[in-house]
């Protein structure tokens, strides 16, 4: 268990820079999530916590102790690989016991430790066997316990859940928080899925282009993005364009349309309504916005319904609904249904 | 067989069987008239066989300088197979995992052996070996050092060829597993890579032992008289006499061989590595 300290981590590839001047600090027994696309630097930055890529500059510390320059096999770190990268000559409970054996504990202690981390992944029948004779899941369950058998300082996990299928990935992504919390260790994992980040993350860092875009919990995320990147990546979005000066309340539409908001902190041009905070109705509201729209795009999701409804001066909203929502209003999904929408002005964010 | 479709998938089939047929039986032929001719009880090589008999390999063992060559050969081969894997395993190691300047240029030097003819690097050897015998006294050529040593050079590109194609395939990631559970770099090496590339170093030790075991270019230059390898002790019974002791030989050759083949496979799966 402990902090992590990131200073001015720095990481260049010729002329491209994968990392630039990153400074980050990790409370002991968080869940810490590097989130954002491919090629953004997430997977660098966990390398280089890992000690397998070299930084060009900046300081790591893993609570009291600097680990910038340890090589990996000093630093006392688990990881998580996304294709499992267990040993596959060796059956799970020599996987497992690897790193134990490294340190040269006595054969009790291996045991005792191996079958305690095979349990904790509900393995514990299973040890005798072989990574290929076991499903996908199975084999990232006993990476996890590899990981944690070595009672590690902090767990990195480098999309652990992106080789497992759909059904799958809820399963062992449920396991792992609830693993984590139980353990209360440090954690920090990279994913490109903002869905998987939002549910196991106590806190995100959003990254593009080698920098952070904001660090925050998902709530504070989802509210307030601080950036088009972020409000674009984390959610679905509805972005306008148009204008709003220091301390005005109401915000032009480069269509017309006149949307109410809070005070504006500083000018701006552009404000993001998310598809959740709009209401569908059948009658007018009080809502200080209001539309009357039009269907121009419904898409039946099963649980959720996904609607696109086009303002009279042509801006366009996407809305996400379920259908029993709409019925219980008397409203109909089929495109060219008249409705109304309304949001509040707090659910107008400026970007 | 299936029946195919049309007359396009039939031709197919039939070319794809005809041509392996061909292919096999090229590569059989040889080897069935070898056995035949070494049974045959003609005194001369020649057909038609006037009768049967196992004679010539009973002729085999009353012929000193084949028993000298096979003991020779053996020992060059185990010493040249053991050497070369002591040599181009790290190499091919650093050669697949590093990035360094000059790294092809090594491969190639490594893989010049293929490239240069055998009786080119006989030859140069020879001189080489002769020239340290003068200026240190200590006999070079006709000695186990040698033999060795001009055959190890013989069994590097085949090792280094089938190590880095087995290390390439192995993906470096459970290289870092290891590393991050606490193995150090020899740890790494000696815990997960080279059990990994067990099948990769088993067939290039086999190799290196066929290579030297039946080389004849570069042993004839290193031979000094009663220090004869096996090929160079048949290529001088020839010499003489042609008769189907030479076929017997081949045939203990060809079995021993075989025999190493058939072992080895009972431990790795040879037709997955080569």
């Amino acid at each position: 268990m402990a902090t992590v300290t990131i200073e001015n981590l720095r990481k260049i590839y010729g002329d491209f820079v994968a990392v630039d001047n990153m400074s980050l600090e990790v409370k002991d027994g968080e869940f810490l999530i590097l989130l954002g696309p491919s090629g953004c630097g997430k997977t660098t930055t966990l390398r280089m916590l890992a000690g397998f890529v070299e930084q060009n500059n900046g300081r790591l510390a893993i609570g009291e102790r600097d680990v910038t320059a340890e090589p990996p096999y000093r630093r006392n770190i688990g990881l998580v690989f996304q294709n499992y990268a267990l040993f596959p000559h060796l059956t799970i409970f020599e996987n497992v016991a690897f790193g134990l054996r490294r340190r040269k504990l006595p054969e009790d202690e291996i045991k005792l430790r191996v079958r305690e981390a095979l349990e904790l992944v509900r393995l514990g029948h299973l040890e005798d066997r072989y990574p290929k004779q076991m499903s996908g899941g199975q084999q990232q369950r006993v990476a996890i316990a590899r990981a944690i058998a070595i009672r590690p300082d902090i767990l990195l996990l480098d999309e652990p859940l992106s080789n497992l299928d759909a059904k799958l990935r809820l399963q062992v992504r449920d396991e792992l928080r609830a693993l984590q919390k139980k353990l209360n260790i440090t954690t920090i994992m990279v994913t490109h899925d903002q869905d998987e980040a939002m549910y196991v993350g106590d806190r995100l860092v959003v990254m593009q282009e080698g920098k952070i875009q904001q660090i925050g919990t998902p709530i504070e995320l989802y509210n307030n993005p601080a950036n088009r990147f972020v409000a674009s990546f984390i959610g679905r979005t509805n972005f306008v364009e148009g204008e709003i000066a220091k301390g005005e309340t109401s915000f032009k539409a480069k269509s017309g349309t006149v949307i109410a908001t809070t005070a504006a902190a500083r000018a701006s041009n552009e404000i993001v309504v998310r598809p959740e905070m709009i209401e569908l109705s059948a009658q007018k509201t009080d809502e200080a916005n209001c539309f009357d729209a039009e269907i121009t795009s419904s898409v039946f999701l099963g649980g959720n319904i996904e609607i696109v409804a086009t303002l009279p001066m042509g801006d366009a909203f996407t809305v996400i609904t379920t259908v029993k929502h709409l019925k219980d209003r008397g409203l109909a999904a089929e495109i060219g249904s008249r409705l109304v929408l309304s949001f509040s002005p707090e659910s107008a964010v400026l970007m | 067989m299936v029946q195919g479709k049309t007359f396009a998938e039939r031709l197919g089939r039939f070319s794809v069987g005809f041509i392996n047929t061909v292919g096999l039986g090229i590569c059989i032929l040889p080897l069935i008239l070898i056995l035949w001719l070494s049974v045959i009880s003609n005194s001369v090589l020649s057909l038609p066989a006037e009768g049967y008999t196992l004679n010539w390999f009973a002729e085999v063992w009353r012929q000193p300088q084949f028993i000298g060559g096979f003991y020779l050969s053996t020992m060059v081969a185990v010493g040249a197979t053991i050497i070369g894997m002591i040599v181009t395993i790290p190499a091919a190691i650093v050669l697949v995992r590093k990035r360094f300047i000059g790294r092809t240029a090594i491969m190639q030097l490594l893989m010049s052996p293929l490239i240069v003819p055998a009786i080119v690097i006989g030859a140069s050897l020879y001189m080489t070996l002769v020239e340290l015998e003068v200026r240190t006294g200590i006999p070079a050529t006709g000695s186990l050092t040698g033999f060795i040593a001009g055959h190890v050079l013989l069994t590097i590109p085949w090792c280094i060829r089938l190590l880095t194609a087995n290390l390439a395939g192995l993906d470096e990631i459970v290289e870092e597993a290891a590393a991050s559970l606490g193995a150090s770099p020899l740890a790494v090496i000696s815990k997960v890579t080279l059990p990994l590339i067990r099948p990769g170093i088993v067939a290039a030790a086999i190799f290196s032992f066929v290579v030297s075991f039946g080389n004849l270019e570069v042993s004839m230059f290193l031979s000094t008289p009663g220090q004869l390898t096996l090929p160079v002790a048949i290529l001088q019974y020839l010499q003489w006499k042609i008769d189907p002791t030479i076929a017997a030989a081949s045939v203990m050759q060809v079995a021993i061989i075989g025999l190493a083949l058939v072992i080895t496979n009972r431990f790795v799966n040879l037709s997955k590595m080569v």
